[in-house]
């Protein structure tokens, strides 16, 4: 293995030797310490390769022997640099390849960031790129260390940090604190007030004094637990303290929703007839060159696909995208009173159970439906119970305004 | 052959290595692919389907499907091919 590329670097001959008895000759060869290796025999003759310096003995066995030999082929490193010397442009090409390998692969292509929950990864890549490590930099410029301890100063939230060049990729790998306990403060005075107009099914004051019990009606933005705490002492003594109030406030709370339906409409009846258009989009403008040729008629525009040129990870700014164009008749259809109820009740649950509201579920849903002419026309009340509180600061100034609502809402209570 | 027999009595009593105090061949076989012959004297006959090598021992008969000498030097040959048999001749 190690001699066949010995010989292969300073240059070997391919011969073939005709004759009596190749045997002998190749013995002969042998026992003066010539190297011969890949002996064949091709019909008559036996082809074989010998090192260079070898095969100036060869000539000696050759006329003791009685054979002949011819040298078919020069092979092996010195005689391939002599054969590209006369090729200088491939020469120069690969050469070129090499630089241009060498150059691309010294910048960084791609930074990725892994282990971030609740920081941002673009602000951690946008904090990288202000300290000149990011997509195109050249790899010696960038200093690791002072990234990683770039990252740990500027995020109070990460604990760890590190950032690898991985080839042409720099990882960049976090480890996020445990987050802060979120501190409540209890020194500002609040009020909870409504939220929602409705009736209160529970009221569950944690500080403050609550205003309202439940089966109340209340209002939104009426004052359910007030942050004013006031103690008799003895007869008439009133003191106030101010706290900030909190507590949980259940409630009733409906909603209307309306729907209507024709009882005659058209719907769309696609035909067999379909026509597709590519176009190429570069970057964000859209290079449309063949398009499909859309006569009078109804045409309805479906997007197939978009797909993004890209070389292994990294996305080329091109994308190919397929339209197809598809021919529709307009039918005119007509429904009876009772398709469109079960239409209308169909739509409005579903409406109604879209709602987002905050711990609270849908006790009722009542439809009513109104006939008319040529469309049905439905009304839906929801029945919620929900939270309905919510915080309201008091600050000194509006102190005299809380106290006028309160007035207001212990006379509304009476 | 008293001196022969005396080589050979030493060499068995202190274990020495036989292929280089008694010139005998040393034949490695790896499968039936490749066969290592140290210390041979001469090849006799080469051909596609017999190989005969000449060696201390008597000449030694390798039969086979398309063998090829690898390698060639003055200390040993490597056959490589299918191997069928390997056999000593009188």
């Amino acid at each position: 293995m190690f001699l066949a590329l010995w010989y292969y670097l300073h240059g070997y001959v391919m011969i073939e030797v005709s004759g009596f008895s190749v045997e002998r000759f190749v013995n002969m060869a042998a026992y003066r310490g010539i190297y011969i290796w890949d002996i064949c025999p091709q019909g008559v003759v036996i082809r074989m390769k010998v090192s260079k310096q070898g095969c100036q003995m060869l000539e000696e066995c050759a006329q003791k022997t009685g054979c002949r030999y011819t040298i078919i082929e020069e092979r092996g490193l010195p005689s391939a640099i002599r054969k590209y010397q006369k090729r200088k442009i491939l020469v120069l090409g690969v050469l070129f390849f090499m630089i241009g390998l060498y150059l691309l692969s010294s910048f960084i292509w791609i930074v990725e960031v892994k282990g971030n929950e609740r920081i941002a990864e673009a602000d951690i890549l946008l904090a990288c790129e202000e300290m000149g490590l990011k997509p195109g930099a050249w790899k010696p410029r960038v200093n690791l260390e002072e990234v990683t301890e770039g990252l740990l100063e500027g995020f109070s939230d990460i604990a760890w940090a590190s950032v690898k060049i991985k080839g042409t990729n720099v990882r960049v790998d976090l480890v996020e604190t445990i987050p802060q306990p979120e501190i409540v403060d209890k020194q500002t005075p609040s009020n909870v007030i409504a939220q929602k107009d409705g009736m209160i099914i529970s009221i569950a004051a944690e500080a403050g004094s609550p205003l309202r019990k439940a089966g109340d009606v209340v209002k939104s933005g009426d004052i359910l637990i007030s942050g004013e705490i006031k103690s008799v002492v003895g007869d008439e003594t009133e003191q106030s303290q101010l706290v900030r109030a909190r507590g949980a406030v259940f409630a009733k709370v409906w909603e209307v929703m309306e729907d209507e339906l024709p009882l005659t409409y058209t719907e769309k009846q696609y035909t067999d007839e379909c026509k597709k258009d590519y176009s190429i989009i570069i970057k964000d403008s859209i290079l449309n060159i063949i398009k499909p040729r859309i006569e009078d008629g109804l045409y309805d525009k479906e997007k197939i696909y978009e797909k993004n040129a890209a070389i292994g990870d990294y996305k080329l700014p091109f994308a190919l995208a397929k339209e197809e164009y598809k021919k529709y008749r307009e039918v005119s259809k007509e429904r009876t009173v009772e398709e469109a109820k079960e239409e209308l009740k169909q739509s409005l649950t579903k409406r109604a159970n879209e709602l987002q509201f905050r711990e609270g579920r849908i006790q009722d849903i009542s439809i009513s439906y109104e006939e008319e002419a040529d469309k049905v026309t439905a009304r839906a009340v929801i029945t919620i119970i929900e939270r309905i509180d919510a915080e309201q600061k008091i600050d000194d100034i509006g102190r005299n305004a809380l106290d006028g609502a309160n007035g207001e809402n212990t006379a509304n209570g009476s | 052959m008293k001196g022969r027999g005396l080589k050979r009595n030493v060499t068995d009593a202190l274990e020495l290595p036989k292929e280089v105090l008694l010139n005998l061949p040393l034949l490695s076989l790896t499968g039936r692919e490749e066969l290592i012959i140290e210390n041979y004297k001469g090849i006799m006959e080469y051909g596609e389907e017999v190989i005969r090598v000449n060696t201390a021992a008597g000449v030694l008969r390798v039969e086979g499907k398309c063998l090829l000498l690898k390698q060639l030097t003055s200390e040993c040959i490597v056959i490589t091919g299918g191997i069928r048999g390997v056999q000593f001749q009188c």
